[in-house]
């Protein structure tokens, strides 16, 4: 099974990049911020699901530098998606005054990278070895200015907020009026279930960690968990590649 | 006389060398009451079977444990009488029923595999294993030869012979030349590359009294009860008288042999001889052994080869005679005090006499000298020593002679003075300073005269200790005493370690360098810097063989410790122990009894036994190791309610062990095999539950309780003592699976249950938000499309009134009254839509009435209501709207176009859907004005069908045989908590 979440996980990868290509080909796409926001979504996602194989397999130790550089990437996800879905719905609809202070978990995240992105190579393939052999030191090294473990806990929190309102978008949408057709609704609709499967798993776990402290380092490698996630992202990534990508309005 | 007679009594006990074969005890019994073991066998994992009282036992290094508890099924033997080991993980167990095979890979007995199929249930004679064979003489009259897989017959004898006695030695031996059995006072040889037999009868009587076969190049040697040995050399018997043996005693109680590569080890008495292995039996070496008094004299009932060991099964447990590692030479003076070298002659001291050994000499009690307390050598040149006396002060030996020192205590001398001399260093040439039992003291080698050493400000500062070493370096005292290690010169003392007031035993220390090592009581050898300020221990933690360490001697940056419990050596910060098992004929070393002869390289090392000497640098090489893989022996799990599951089997003690999720303990038990040659020790780590290595407790069991779902790596490590760097790792992974509450899916519903109420909690805001935005859109076309089409027509009637004479102007007030009524109507019903104190069902089915008869009653239409009146049902306020509003377009419709008498209106609420018909009895006319009652379809029809549609209901209308027909119904849909709302409703109503 172990194989098996590797392989779904890389050819999710691949169809991710793929689409994020396909979408940066087109012009039209490429001016819209609201592909320009779900384009940034899937990288950091994508981002997130390559750094995870790379620890599994143990390739980390070979690129240590790409360790840790996604945090602030991946605090991104949650409100690009929920203002890619906002600005599909209500296209007349601009962008919030302070949208910036979305970007302040990214900004924060920045900061925190910093030790290590400073530390020397030595440390850093010190701390890849401890890694692969034990993946909870992720949550545990002390490079960053806070508990890494934080990362976790407020990236998933404001991604469920986050996700909440997109919901909340999806249904107090007008479909009476018939300005939105069938199609988008239904993308934006399957897209948020997935991305709420994802989070779902992804709380889960951190849930299960919590509760089971002692064994992070297996939960966050135990393939009867991550095959769940890894299916999920192959299915999204194909579907994003070559099903919702002719939807896109 | 006498003193010849007491040499004669000591000199047996005054051994210059020993046997280079050892022996452990490795069981003491089954229990404290059963302790005789009639049969053991080593299996190829290092599990020790014995059999005790019929039945057979695992002995794991640790624990013993019955083959009936191990092996789960119905035993198909009731008596075991003897069990043997092959190499292949199978034993061959002998019992009242015939033969029995066990295999310890598989955990069963195979009956039908080619290697025993027809031998299972058979009896047997006798076994063999050569290593890489089995042999097997059954009670059939066949020879077996039996490999991994497969059995050969390689030759048959006669069993009708009546054999009355079984002795405990061999009756079947092979070599790789020859097969040799003795049955029925015949003895079979069997070639077995040529399969050639031989048969030759045994000389009359001779095999009655035979107690073992040993087999030699050319030939068979047989070991006759109070006879000796028989050589049969293929020609004929032949008798090997041997002067060497001490008696013609040949019984198992005082004599056992067993043949080594090219010879044949004999044990007799006391003596150890080795002969050449072919039909000279020359003797090759001779030695002593202690074997006889610690194993033989146990009653012998059976031994076996293992490995490179002898299992000897006695009355009192089993045994292993094995190989020593290092061919330590001993000198048995018994306990040994120190020791010095004058010319080429050895001295010994102790108690009693000296003793005195040469290369030349035996050793021997140095009878010239008196019987004392010789404690301590301190050479002062090649041919005079001075010698520390418990109890007598001082000694020289000059020259092999013996004087007591002359001892003048000055008069004015105040501190009482204590002949107990433990140990001298030299101050002077003519000055030597002497640790005794109370404190150090200046003695004068020109004068004899002894005083206390006193320093001007602290007086006789060492007065009351008991000085165990002492040493005189540039101006400096250091000692040891019981209380701790002291440093002195004029005008300075203090205790420098402990440096607190706590007393320790410190029996020797050794200047080396910047360092100061003291051999300590209790807290093993401990390190100093030269100033004292820093000090490590070493101790059994780091390696030490014990924590009392007696004597200590640096040669060649090498500490050398005779400890309690072996000798170490500290080396580059690196640990060397030697124990029994290694070839030290004793464990426990002596105080003082140290001594290096630098000419020859040899270190002397005293104990309880006497003294070993040794090259020191010959220890420092790696000795062959002898260490096992860590085994688990058995593991036993606790479940819920109270059941237990015990698993010895070692198909199922695989690398990765499953728990179920109602463990809620697991023990897992580790094997010691070849654990009393203390070779390794044992640590064990327990991931993610440890991060360093313990030592693994005596009873070699590890638990796991309380534990959670997931992957717990049990390492096991085994750790050569002599090389600490040689180990052996083996890593269990025990996976626990989860309970529910521990899954993925367990927190996903969790996830999905708390996202669900709180989405729910959003959900109900938001659609009142929703239907709120939906109801103001409403009213705002509501008003747009009704009232304002009125209030317009109203303003163009006004507009027309000032333009129309009198007739024409009665006209339009009259539309105006009727416009303003029209648009107070409409007015009336967008309220009563919107209100949603009107959601009940009964309030529709009254608006329809009163709407009805406003309307049709005028025109004589007779009007018939169906409706069911039910306060308790609910109509959605949108459904409630959209409906009254198709009724209303309906009933206009009829007022206008129908010409009816009669109109039906029916109004029912099944609680599954709500269906509204509305009928009259107008005729068919012509197409015109059918199309008037149906064709509204730009304003009436249109707007009842869309209406229908918003509230997801079906519209039907058109003539039937009865007139025309509206139809419209309403599916009512049920939704999550829609009871919880009528259940919320009823209780409001009520």
């Amino acid at each position: 099974m172990d194989r098996l979440v590797i392989i779904f996980a890389t050819i999710g990868i691949f169809f991710s990049a793929l689409a994020i290509v396909l979408r940066l080909s087109d012009v039209k796409a490429r001016r819209n911020p609201a592909d320009i926001l779900f384009n940034v979504g899937l990288f950091a996602i994508m981002w997130y699901v390559f750094v995870y194989m790379m620890i599994i397999t143990g390739y980390i130790q070979q690129l240590p530098n790409c360790y840790n550089k996604g945090i602030p990437l991946y605090y991104l996800i949650a409100p690009c998606f929920y203002f890619y879905v906002q600005l599909k719905l209500y296209p007349a609809k601009k962008m919030p005054r302070y949208w910036y202070l979305h970007a302040l978990p990214f900004a924060f995240g920045l900061v925190d990278i910093m030790p290590y992105a400073l530390a020397t190579d030595a440390e850093k393939n010190a701390l890849m070895q401890q890694l692969v052999e034990n993946i909870s030191i992720g949550f545990q090294h002390d490079y960053g200015f806070i508990d890494q473990q934080w990362h976790y806990l407020i990236r998933l929190s404001l991604a469920f907020v986050y996700l909440l309102a997109q919901w909340r978008l999806l249904f107090m949408v007008d479909t009476t009026e018939g300005d939105i057709s069938s199609k988008l609704l239904f993308f934006l609709n399957l897209l948020t279930v997935i991305y709420s499967l994802f989070i779902v798993i992804q709380v889960s776990m951190v849930l299960s960690i919590l509760f089971n402290r002692l064994q992070a380092a297996y939960i966050l490698k135990d393939s009867s968990q991550l095959i769940w996630l890894s299916t999920l992202y192959l299915i999204f990534s194909i579907w994003i590649c070559f099903g919702a990508r002719t939807h896109r309005t | 006389m006498f003193i010849k007679l007491l040499v004669g009594l000591l000199l047996p006990y005054c051994r210059a060398a020993a046997s280079p074969y050892h022996y452990a005890q490795v069981l003491t019994g089954i229990d404290n009451h059963h302790q005789m073991i009639s049969s053991a066998a080593k299996d190829q994992l290092g599990m020790v079977w014995v059999v005790s009282g019929g039945l057979l036992y695992r002995y794991n290094g640790v624990n013993v444990t019955a083959f009936s508890r191990l092996y789960k099924q119905q035993l198909p033997f009731d008596e075991v009488s003897a069990v043997t080991a092959d190499s292949w993980g199978r034993l061959w167990i002998d019992t009242r029923n015939g033969l029995f095979v066990f295999d310890t890979n598989t955990w069963s007995f195979p009956t039908q595999l080619p290697y025993v199929n027809g031998l299972i249930g058979k009896s047997v004679f006798a076994l063999f294993n050569r290593g890489d064979a089995f042999f097997l003489a059954d009670g059939e009259g066949t020879i077996w030869q039996i490999d991994e897989s497969t059995k050969k017959r390689i030759s048959g004898f006669d069993t009708r012979a009546i054999i009355d006695r079984k002795p405990l030695g061999k009756l079947l031996v092979v070599d790789n030349e020859h097969a040799w059995l003795a049955f029925g006072d015949k003895l079979y040889g069997i070639a077995l590359h040529t399969g050639k037999k031989q048969v030759v009868p045994f000389p009359k009587g001779l095999f009655d009294h035979l107690e073992d076969l040993l087999p030699v190049d050319g030939g068979v040697l047989l070991r006759i009860y109070s006879e000796g040995y028989y050589l049969f050399d293929g020609d004929g018997f032949r008798y090997l008288p041997r002067s060497e043996f001490p008696t013609n005693d040949f019984t198992n109680w005082n004599h056992w042999s067993f043949v080594k590569d090219d010879k044949v080890i004999v044990f007799h008495e006391d003596k150890y001889f080795e002969f050449s292995r072919d039909t000279a039996f020359r003797l090759l070496d001779e030695d002593t052994h202690v074997i006889d008094e610690g194993i033989l004299h146990k009653r012998l009932n059976g031994w076996q080869q293992g490995q490179d060991e002898w299992l000897l099964c006695t009355d009192q447990g089993v045994y292993s005679v094995f190989p020593a590692k290092i061919p330590f030479n001993f000198i048995a003076c018994g306990s040994a005090r120190g020791m010095v070298r004058q010319q080429d002659t050895y001295y010994f001291g102790g108690y009693g006499y000296l003793d005195s050994w040469s290369k030349t000499s035996d050793l021997q009690p140095y009878t010239a000298a008196p019987e004392n307390n010789y404690y301590t050598f301190f050479a002062l040149s090649n041919d005079t020593t001075c010698i520390a006396m418990e109890g007598d002060f001082l000694n020289f030996l000059v020259n092999g002679k013996v004087s007591a020192a002359p001892l003048h205590l000055p008069d004015t001398t105040q501190e009482r003075f204590n002949g107990m001399a433990y140990c001298i260093a030299r101050q002077s040439p003519d000055t030597l300073l002497v640790g005794t039992y109370n404190g150090i003291w200046q003695y004068a080698l020109s004068s004899g005269i002894v005083r206390p050493l006193m320093c001007p400000t602290y007086g006789f500062f060492s007065r009351g200790m008991r000085v165990q070493s002492i040493s005189y370096s540039g101006g400096d005292v250091t000692y040891t005493t019981d209380q701790g290690f002291f440093s002195w010169k004029p005008g300075s003392f203090r205790k420098v370690y402990p440096a607190d007031e706590t007393k320790l035993n410190v029996y020797a220390h050794a200047l080396s360098g910047d360092s100061v090592y003291l051999a300590t009581k209790g807290r093993g050898l401990v390190i100093l810097d030269s100033k004292g300020t820093h000090s490590r221990m070493v101790n059994v933690d780091n390696g030490l063989a014990s924590n009392t360490v007696y004597q200590l001697m640096d040669v060649s940056h090498t500490l050398f410790m005779g400890t309690h419990e072996g000798l170490s050596i500290l080396k580059d910060n690196r640990l060397y122990n030697y124990q029994h098992t290694d070839g030290l004929p004793f464990e426990e070393f002596n105080h003082q009894a140290i001594f290096y002869d630098k000419k020859e390289d040899l270190l002397f090392m005293g104990g309880i036994g006497g003294y070993i000497s040794f090259t020191p640098t010959e220890l420092l090489h790696a000795s062959p190791i002898y260490m096992d893989k860590p085994l688990l022996s058995g593991t036993r799990m606790g479940l819920k309610t109270n059941r237990y599951v015990d698993d010895y089997a070692r198909k199922t003690l695989q690398d990765t062990i499953y728990l179920p999720s109602d463990a809620v303990w697991f023990s897992m038990d580790f094997a010691r095999p070849n654990y009393y040659r203390q070779a390794y020790r044992m640590l064990f780590r327990i991931a993610p539950l440890m991060e360093e290595y313990q030592e693994m407790p005596v009873s070699s069991q590890i638990n796991l309780s309380g534990i959670s779902a997931g992957n717990y790596y049990v390492s096991v490590k085994i750790q050569a003592i002599n090389a600490s760097e040689a180990e052996q790792i083996h890593t269990w992974v025990i996976h626990k699976e989860p309970v529910f509450t521990e899954t993925l899916g367990f927190y996903v519903l969790l996830i999905l249950g708390v996202s669900g109420i709180l989405c729910y909690i959003l959900y109900e805001r938001s659609r009142k938000i929703k239907d709120e935005y939906k109801l103001r859109r409403g009213i705002s076309r509501d008003l747009h499309d009704e009232v304002g089409g009125l209030l317009t027509g109203i303003a163009m009637q006004t507009d027309l009134l000032r333009l129309k004479p009198g007739q024409i102007l009665g006209r339009s007030v009259e539309s105006l009254g009727s416009y303003s009524r029209e648009a107070i109507q409409m007015m009336d019903d967008i309220i009563w839509a919107v209100d949603s104190r009107n959601n009940q069902q009964g309030n529709l089915s009254d608006r329809m009435k009163f709407l009805a008869r406003q309307l049709l009653e005028p025109k004589n239409m007779s009007i018939t209501f169906d409706m069911d009146q039910e306060e308790g049902k609910l109509i959605k306020q949108t459904v409630r709207q959209n409906l009254y509003l198709i009724f209303k377009e309906a009933i206009h419709n009829i007022c206008k176009h129908s010409e009816a008498s009669a109109v039906y209106i029916r109004l029912h609420h099944t609680g599954k859907e709500i269906k509204m018909v509305i009928q009259d009895d107008g005729k068919k006319k012509g197409m015109a004005t059918d199309k008037l009652r149906m064709g509204r379809k730009g304003q009436g029809q249109q707007n009842m069908h869309l209406r229908a549609t918003q509230i997801g209901a079906t519209l039907k209308s058109g003539f039937t045989e009865n007139g025309y027909e509206v139809v419209v119904s309403v599916p009512i849909r049920r939704y999550l908590f829609s009871g919880y709302k009528e259940f919320v409703s009823f209780f409001k109503i009520s």
